[in-house]
């Protein structure tokens, strides 16, 4: 397949599955038929805005063996196709159309009966949080029974959960036997997608639909599940249909790529040419946004320390003699120099979120002491915390539930440039100043957060945080819920502002792609201690840790050949830096 | 800078949780829960009798020596009948006995001079039969009903639902039970016009007498209910996991009752102990009044109107016995509807 032009038609051809079944695709004959094969399939709901049109005329098809992966940003569909797939968008305000032929049996105009049958059995599906998606009163080992129990209900309850060991064990749980009785709550989240996994093959199912599997976990527990997911591919013959808004985890496992843009397949294809020469100028303008900004040239940082913190300790856990007091820190030193930003890196429940509400006084420590700009942080009550307080600034995970949803965004600048002093005619003007500041339009003030986008919203937290004009402003995983095109914008926003008013940041990550663009030094957190602390371009590129390796190479990254394509700035020289995960 | 973490070696997943045995680990839990629960009680008991006592003391024209006494008796009548009853002593000293007498059962009502503990054990068997009859209907129409307002939700029956739900929020006790005593009793002569018959002297008797107050009393509980629960129902079914049992090909029903229902429970189960709790302890004074019971919330009522401190003493423990205790139920419930939830 040749590249076509640099991409200046303004309505690209789609790469037509036709072509794939003309067999293009190698090693593939003519007359196999796919194992999965959808057309023209046109999910609308009617809401009381008018008709939506969530997919409109999808078209692809699944080999056996085979992973393709749909990638997308929020809304573009590709949830809802998997969905409609199973059944599980049908309703009464829901329109659909096309056609979707599963080993040869329809599934659209399918009853519900079979439908049932089919799922589980012959489709299956594992979700994006593993936590959510399994029942909280059920033992694991008990959902995965009454599975097997729906589709084969001659087989004894016994027999059943014997089976549920036994599939458990096949994908990587250890002391499976034993944990088939656990809680989902007993689970680490890696083990939960990994039961969620055990549930879908539970009958043998042909194909997998995973929709965003490893979007809540880990780094390193990301990397297991894709590899999990590659073995299941190769040794069960299962078909797997990727679906996620992260070209980076689809770089090496999927077979296939489909780009899917407002309800639409834009552009489908071999994942080599998909990533290597992107036709559509949509999964360029994906693929570039993966590259993350140009990292930090290192800073001479001023002397004076704007933040010490020296053998801090926070436990948690119940109070009396017989509790158990789990450490969340435990006894972490470091210092935030005044227009510096130092990174916390760490998996979940390595207490790097702990630290940071520590400094923000969300959380009494147990021990060690914080000085901030020369003030004891820990001991300031009343007014001078107060005082102190209003140098921070805080900015959350999450920008759609850290927004109150019944107030305009206007009305949140301004209670939170009030709560520091500002007159309620002086908050008005400000709180445009400060959407001006965070690139939005003074109109956003009289808006709703949910009429914003997920990088709007962010946008607006950051703009929150800035009101009290901070020295430090802590950012708790800025970018994390936000799809992986949207970042990058957030992330220079954050590196602009800080040229501009020179405060310090200490932000939060469990991603080290998020981190490596504004950091001047990264501490790698876990069990609640610092275990390696650097420069930025030192840690990235010689990390001296085991657990620092280990998360960089956990890291998913797309093929080395891709960056010679000219997407990203040959000027940056990463090469084959391991620092370059995830771009 | 680069220690070595000994949890690191083993490979990419370090957390190494102990698979213990849930079950060993929450039936110790209850255990220990429940005695302090109990300890709470005690405590609970002391501060609540010593409240209504006082407040008894601080009523205008509350002497019970002066009220023994009538209306016409000599000063020194009045003066006997206070050393005679204790009246004269300070007040810690007539707490401590009149508690004394309370928990060897020996407490005597100031105007009737009935043993208040007696009175009591003979006016349980209605409040409970009322209680528990009503307690049971008033939770399976509630579920009943905010379950299918829920599965039909903006469709013709929930709308239905929503309507019969409101009128009897709406309709006070004593409108009902007249209305039901007039026709059901009175005009069609299909039930008893209120009474109470034991149910150990004639079962048939005891259904026939307590039909007519079951429903009375449940009316309200049932339009609370399934209002809350259809509410609970419909934010359980937006749930991930109820996603998954569907794509697990299980079927309507099965999900709607194992995976929904279940998960949905748990909010009328707190509503439900504390209910059940305030009927127990004479809150159902109204219908047990209307329809003639005698049952403790009427012996309440009559007892208060009277400033007769013992059995309102009385009374009050045991409204604070079934709350704690019923309160320590619900907890407990909810520990095993929700293996999440720690007992502490």
């Amino acid at each position: 397949m040749s590249v076509l032009g640099g991409g200046s038609h303004g309505s690209q051809p789609t790469r037509l599955v036709g072509e794939q079944r003309a067999g293009v695709r190698p090693g593939l004959t003519v007359a196999e038929r796919p194992l999965l094969d959808v057309r023209d399939l046109s999910v609308s709901f009617a809401t009381t805005g008018g008709v939506v049109r969530a997919v409109d005329g999808v078209s692809f098809a699944l080999q056996r063996g085979e992973v393709l992966a749909i990638v997308g940003e929020s809304g573009s569909g590709k949830s809802v196709s998997a969905m409609t797939l199973m059944g599980l968008t049908r309703g009464p305000n829901t329109t659909i159309a096309g056609s979707a032929r599963l080993d040869g049996g329809e599934l659209i105009g399918a009853s519900e009966a079979q439908l049932r049958r089919v799922r589980g059995a012959q489709l299956a599906m594992i979700f994006q949080d593993p936590q959510s998606s399994l029942n909280p009163v059920y033992r694991v080992g008990d959902q995965i029974a009454e599975q097997i129990r729906a589709h084969e209900p001659f087989v004894s309850k016994a027999r059943a959960l014997a089976r549920a060991g036994a599939l458990m064990e096949r994908v990587g749980i250890q002391r499976a036997r034993e944990r088939v009785r656990c809680y989902p709550h007993e689970l680490s989240g890696g083990m939960r997608q990994r039961v969620m996994i055990a549930m879908a093959l539970s009958l043998g199912a042909k194909v997998l639909l995973a929709d965003e599997p490893t979007t809540a976990l880990d780094v390193t527990v990301q990397a297991q599940i894709l590899a999990q997911l590659k073995q299941l591919r190769e040794q069960e013959d299962l078909g797997i249909v990727l679906i996620t808004h992260d070209f980076a985890i689809v770089a090496d496992i999927a077979d296939r790529i489909a780009v899917m843009q407002a309800g639409r397949i834009v552009e489908q294809g071999p994942a080599r040419e998909v990533l290597h020469e992107p036709r559509h100028a949509y999964t360029r303008s994906l693929l570039e946004a993966l590259a993350p900004p140009a990292r930090r040239v290192v800073r001479a940082v001023k002397d004076e320390p704007l933040l010490e913190i020296e053998d801090l300790r926070v436990s948690y856990g119940g109070r009396g003699r017989r509790a158990v007091r789990a450490q969340a820190v435990a006894g972490v030193s470091l210092t935030v120099g005044a227009g510096e930003t130092l990174a916390i890196v760490g998996e979940s429940g390595c207490g790097k979120t702990t630290l940071l509400r520590s400094i923000a006084r969300l959380v009494q420590p147990t021990g060690g002491a914080i000085r901030f700009g020369g003030a004891d942080l820990l001991r300031a009550r009343g007014s001078e915390l107060a005082a102190l307080r209003r140098g921070l600034g805080i900015v959350f995970q999450d920008p759609q539930s850290s927004l109150n949803p019944r107030r305009r965004i206007g009305g949140t600048l301004e209670r939170a440039l009030q709560a520091r002093g500002a007159g309620r005619a002086d908050a008005r003007a400000r709180a445009v100043e400060l959407l001006e500041r965070v690139g939005l339009s003074s109109a956003y003030a009289a808006r709703y957060p949910h009429e914003l986008s997920g990088g709007q919203r962010q946008r607006v937290g950051i703009a929150r945080a800035l009101a009290g004009e901070p020295r430090l402003v802590l950012l708790d995983e800025p970018v994390s819920s936000l799809d992986a095109s949207i970042r990058r914008g957030v992330l220079e926003l954050l590196v602009e502002l800080q040229a501009q008013l020179g405060c310090s940041y200490v932000l939060v990550s469990h991603d080290l792609t998020t981190v490596e663009a504004v950091a001047d030094r990264i501490a790698v957190m876990y069990g609640g201690e610092i275990v390696e602390l650097a420069g930025a371009r030192e840690l990235l590129e010689h990390p001296t840790h085991p657990y620092t390796q280990q998360l960089l190479a956990a890291c998913p990254r797309l093929p080395g050949g891709v960056r010679s394509s000219g997407w990203m700035d040959s000027e940056t020289s990463r090469g084959t830096l391991p620092g370059s995960c995830g771009a | 800078m680069a220690r070595p973490l000994p949890a690191l070696a083993g490979g990419p997943a370090p957390r190494a949780e102990p698979v213990s045995d849930a079950r060993t680990r929450r039936s110790s839990w209850i255990v220990w829960f429940l005695l302090r629960r109990a300890a709470s009680l005690v405590a609970v008991l002391f501060a609540i009798t010593v409240l209504t006592f006082l407040i008894f003391q601080a009523i205008p024209d509350g002497d019970p020596a002066l009220r023994m006494a009538g209306r016409l008796a000599s000063p020194q009548q009045v003066r006997d009948i206070r050393e005679q009853w204790g009246f004269d002593k300070p007040i810690y000293v007539q707490y401590a006995k009149t508690m004394e007498k309370v928990l060897d059962g020996s407490v005597i009502s100031y105007t009737q001079q009935i043993n208040v503990e007696q009175e009591i054990v003979r006016d349980l068997p209605p409040t409970i039969s009322l209680a528990l009859g009503a307690g049971v209907i008033w939770l399976v129409f509630g579920v009943l009903f905010g379950l299918l307002s829920a599965v039909y939700a903006g469709r013709f029956l929930d709308r239905l639902l929503s309507v019969i739900a409101l009128g009897g929020i709406s309709m006070p006790v004593f409108f009902l039970g007249a209305i039901m005593l007039y026709w059901l009793g009175y005009e069609w002569g299909l039930l008893p016009l209120g009474g109470y018959v034991g149910l150990t002297v004639n079962p048939w008797e005891w259904l026939t007498h307590m039909l007519m107050p079951w429903v009375a009393l449940s009316v309200v509980s049932i339009g609370v209910y399934s209002r809350v629960l259809r509410a609970n129902v419909l934010d359980t079914m937006g749930e991930d996991f109820v996603r998954t049992a569907r794509a697990k090909g299980l079927s309507r029903r099965r999900v709607l009752i194992r995976h929904v229902l279940r998960n949905s429970l748990m909010g009328i189960v707190t509503l439900w102990g504390l209910d059940f709790a305030w009927v127990i302890g004479g809150g159902a004074i109204l219908v047990e009044s209307v329809f003639n019971l005698g049952g403790v919330g009427q012996y309440a009522a009559q007892s208060i109107g009277r400033l007769d401190v013992p059995p309102v003493m009385v009374i009050t423990m045991l409204v604070a016995c079934a709350v704690v205790v019923l309160s320590a139920v619900v907890d407990v419930v909810y520990a095993l509807l929700d293996p999440r939830v720690r007992l502490s």
